[in-house]
């Protein structure tokens, strides 16, 4: 008989989205992933266009919470996650990016509940500086052709912080 | 190919679902679209029809291998699975696309 809902499944209510993205990234990444933040900040505003905020542990981690709630709270209240891959991601033996990863993809399976095809993409990899063979053998192996860019292609942040906000622009919320 | 509504009735319903998965790879073909999707990956396959049929990892292996024997899928190096051109238009005809679906009137019955 046929199942209709996938068993661990997550209810996100789309009235509680407030980020644009959850940017996914190990501490080594921080400088250059808060760029990011800050060029998309820049550009989605462009024109008088409401601008696109993201959320960064680094600005928006609320002090005292239990950290795996504030990680779940708050990939709920992204509409997407963008999950920054480079060699210090892989390398880093921490884990909360892995549990970032694993929550993230349930939170997918969800909005695609009931769906045969990835009709709602919530999860954005962008692979810096990591080929595929770094990623054999681990959960992100299955992301990577999934590409908003040529992965190994250098991108300035400028640029790559376009592409997420034309990515979100086009996306809309699901 | 042109497909008829009874064409695409008599492809059994697991493998016209395994084709709909594959739906995100013609998609993001389209110009313009920002997030490319140029394979889908076994385990997501695998996630689609196991939920829908309960088929185990084996089954989905062989229905994958009866697709691409027959030319509608390919797998390339890494295990990434995408329609062939032939799979392409079977996957628009599944989708509702009027494109590549024949219309045929229904016989008379005869009174």
């Amino acid at each position: 008989m046929a199942k209709q809902r996938p068993p661990w499944f997550v209810p996100r209510d789309a009235a509680s989205v407030r980020y644009a993205f959850f940017l996914s990234h190990v501490a080594e990444d921080s400088e250059e992933v808060q760029q990011l933040a800050s060029t998309i900040h820049a550009f989605s505003g462009r024109g008088g266009r409401t601008p696109l905020t993201c959320f960064l542990d680094v600005n928006n981690w609320p002090i005292g919470c239990e950290n795996t709630s504030v990680i779940k709270a708050f990939l709920l209240k992204s509409a997407y996650c963008v999950v920054w891959v480079t060699p210090a991601y892989l390398q880093s033996v921490r884990g909360w990016v892995w549990m970032e990863l694993a929550y993230a993809e349930l939170i997918e399976l969800s909005l695609n509940a009931a769906l045969l095809d990835l009709r709602h993409p919530y999860i954005v990899p962008v692979f810096r500086n990591v080929t595929v063979n770094q990623l054999e053998r681990t959960p992100l192996f299955d992301y990577w052709q999934r590409q908003l860019v040529v992965p190994n292609k250098e991108y300035p942040l400028h640029e790559l912080a376009k592409k997420l906000v034309e990515f979100h622009e086009q996306e809309g919320l699901h | 190919m042109t497909w008829t509504p009874e064409q695409l009735e008599q492809i059994p319903e697991v493998y016209r679902d395994f084709m709909v998965v594959l739906k995100p790879v013609l998609d993001s073909k389209a110009p313009g679209r920002v997030l490319r999707i140029n394979g889908i990956p076994f385990g997501m396959v695998y996630e689609a029809l196991s939920n829908r049929y309960d088929y185990d990892i084996e089954q989905v292996r062989q229905l994958a291998h009866n697709l691409c024997r027959e030319g509608w899928i390919e797998e390339d190096n890494l295990g990434f699975f995408t329609p062939t051109a032939k799979g392409e238009d079977l996957i628009r005809a599944l989708s509702g696309s009027e494109d590549g679906v024949r219309k045929t009137v229904p016989p008379l019955p005869a009174f």
